[in-house]
């Protein structure tokens, strides 16, 4: 007990000694939201990658693992595309064409790619990220919550208002500098913590040949990539899910936002290196440790705490330690990221842009850091009503944010036909699909597909739409079709031609 | 099966990568 706290004490001193070391590099509002564009390859791959992956990484993904053994590698392989199809086909192009806007922020980007005159898209993007920001923010308190009760004993609600101290200190005091350099700590953590749990786990177990002949000898459904029934209607149709959690990674603002502060288009090709590096390391690690849990634990009254549970059983104390500073670094990168993203939509594109165009630095800085407290406040008072489930809260704001922003960012850099109106219905059809599938009773979608997608373990009473097939694909899919439709059927904005073709010369050509 | 699945996820994203690495930093040096 000692060691841990002292553990995390000493994480915490380190993060709070960011937030006021960045705070000093604070000058104004670009500053604060994207580090006044000058930060390096490692900073922005392992902020990207720490603001992707979150406690949902840490005991989501290892929970899978341990529930469904090798099925969870479809959830790495989405990842996987992800991460590889944003840094190496779209990075470069959306790099050079928001230096070339002197963009700032993702709503920014829209405005003038789109000449959007109106400030529609502003609202629009504001709207999206309000709602599943806090969604996704109050989901990872939650976590943190469940951290501090797991691993020390600490009241949930206490645990709660801890890691809400200490995100909002040092995303208020730092803003994205800080943000990014914790990222980067945070991100170290935990492919620390995802490749020595794993390899330890492996060690116990007898190596990776034994891993499968026990695991095996549990239940043969856990060596398959389908599951139980084999390549059936569910399990494919749960599978494509797992996949479509990697469409995401192509736009989401809290990602892209990092793209934006990258000093250089030299420092791409190796960010990228280290995205995909990680992202590997990572995901792996967490699937063989749910795998390895599953063997040496037997069964566990929560599958989500096979990460720390397992982490007690191999572990000395001391590194159990930083096993919960790890988690709480999952929590907290994604936490923060986020909140900074919030509070800049709705400061420079609401306020700023929309209202007070004239509003100076220094006031927009200050209200900056006033909004990111309130929206964390908001997060707190969702968080500390407890019973959410964490791993499909989070899946659910991931693919909010991820359709509402993923088929018009990915398509207005390649397609210049796509107009304001186009990207604007789309962003209105992600954000709105997303919710409706949540929402709406699976009987909507027909008895014969309750019967063939339904998973086995749920009344059909409680059935959403959602559990059938994840949102993110009928709201990804349709927020394109509609970005299409509509942009074929209204002129094509007036700078766009000029704009693709000039960021091109920028972009090394992949194929000369 | 199992391996082929587990590399088939890896291998190609990591050669993909590579080659852009490749590509892009060699395009500089000209």
């Amino acid at each position: 007990m000692i060691w841990k706290v002292t553990i995390l004490v000493l994480y915490l001193i380190a993060l709070a000694a960011i937030g006021v070391i960045a705070s000093r590099k604070v000058d104004d509002i670009s500053d604060y939201f994207v580090g006044g564009k000058k930060l390096g390859y490692w900073l922005v791959s392992f902020s990207s990658r720490a603001t992707g992956e979150s406690g949902w990484l840490l005991l989501g993904l290892t929970g899978m693992g341990y529930l469904i053994g090798a099925q969870a590698f479809w959830i790495v392989m989405g990842e996987m595309f992800g991460v590889t199809v944003c840094w190496v086909v779209m990075t470069q192009r959306f790099k050079a064409l928001t230096d070339r806007y002197d963009s700032i922020t993702i709503p920014d980007y829209l405005e003038s790619r789109f000449g959007d005159v109106g400030n529609a898209l502003r609202i629009v993007s504001a709207v999206v990220l309000a709602v599943f920001v806090t969604a996704y923010v109050s989901a990872q308190f939650n976590a943190a919550g469940k951290a501090f009760e797991g691993f020390l004993d600490i009241p949930y609600q206490w645990g709660v208002v801890l890691g809400l101290v200490v995100v909002a200190f040092y995303s208020v005091a730092g803003g994205f500098v800080a943000v990014a350099w914790s990222d980067l700590l945070q991100g170290v953590l935990m492919l620390l913590g995802l490749v020595v749990v794993p390899v330890a786990g492996l060690i116990a177990v007898g190596g990776i040949d034994a891993l499968g002949v026990k695991l095996g000898a549990i239940d043969p459904n856990l060596l398959s990539v389908f599951g139980e029934g084999g390549a059936n209607a569910r399990n494919v149709v749960g599978a494509l899910g797992s996949l479509a959690i990697g469409w995401a990674y192509l736009g989401s603002p809290q990602l892209f936002v990092r793209f934006i502060s990258i000093a250089d288009q030299k420092e791409i090709p190796r960010g990228a290196l280290v995205a995909v590096a990680y992202t590997a390391l990572v995901g792996l690690g967490a699937v063989v440790t749910g795998m390895c849990g599953r063997v040496l634990l037997g069964s566990l009254a929560d599958h989500e705490l096979v990460l720390p549970e397992l982490s007690e059983a191999l572990l000395p104390t001391f590194a159990v330690g930083f096993l919960v500073a790890i988690v709480l670094a999952a929590i907290m990168s994604t936490a923060d990221s986020l909140l900074v993203l919030a509070a800049s939509a709705l400061v420079r594109d609401l306020y700023q842009k929309v209202f007070r165009p004239k509003t100076p630095d220094v006031a927009l800085t200050k209200a900056s850091r006033w909004m990111t407290i309130a929206l964390a406040l908001f997060a707190l008072a969702f968080a500390l009503t407890e019973s959410r489930v964490v791993f499909f809260f989070v899946l659910f704001a991931w693919a909010g944010i991820g359709s509402a922003f993923c088929p018009v960012i990915f398509l207005s850099l390649f397609w210049r036909r796509l107009t304001r109106q186009g990207a604007l219905a789309a962003m209105i059809t992600g954000f709105a699909v997303t919710i409706f599938w949540k929402l709406a009773p699976a009987a909507w979608l027909g008895q014969s597909l309750i019967d063939t997608l339904a998973p086995p373990d749920k009344a059909v009473g409680e059935l959403v739409a959602g559990d059938l097939v994840y949102e993110m694909i009928p709201a990804f899919v349709l927020a394109t079709v509609v970005a299409v439709v509509v942009s074929l059927l209204t002129p094509e904005p007036a700078n766009a031609a000029a704009d693709l073709e000039a960021t091109k010369a920028e972009v090394i050509d992949l194929w000369s | 099966m199992l391996t082929v699945f587990v590399l088939s996820t890896f291998v190609p994203y990591f050669a993909v990568t590579i080659w852009f690495f490749v590509k892009t930093t060699r395009g500089q040096k000209k």
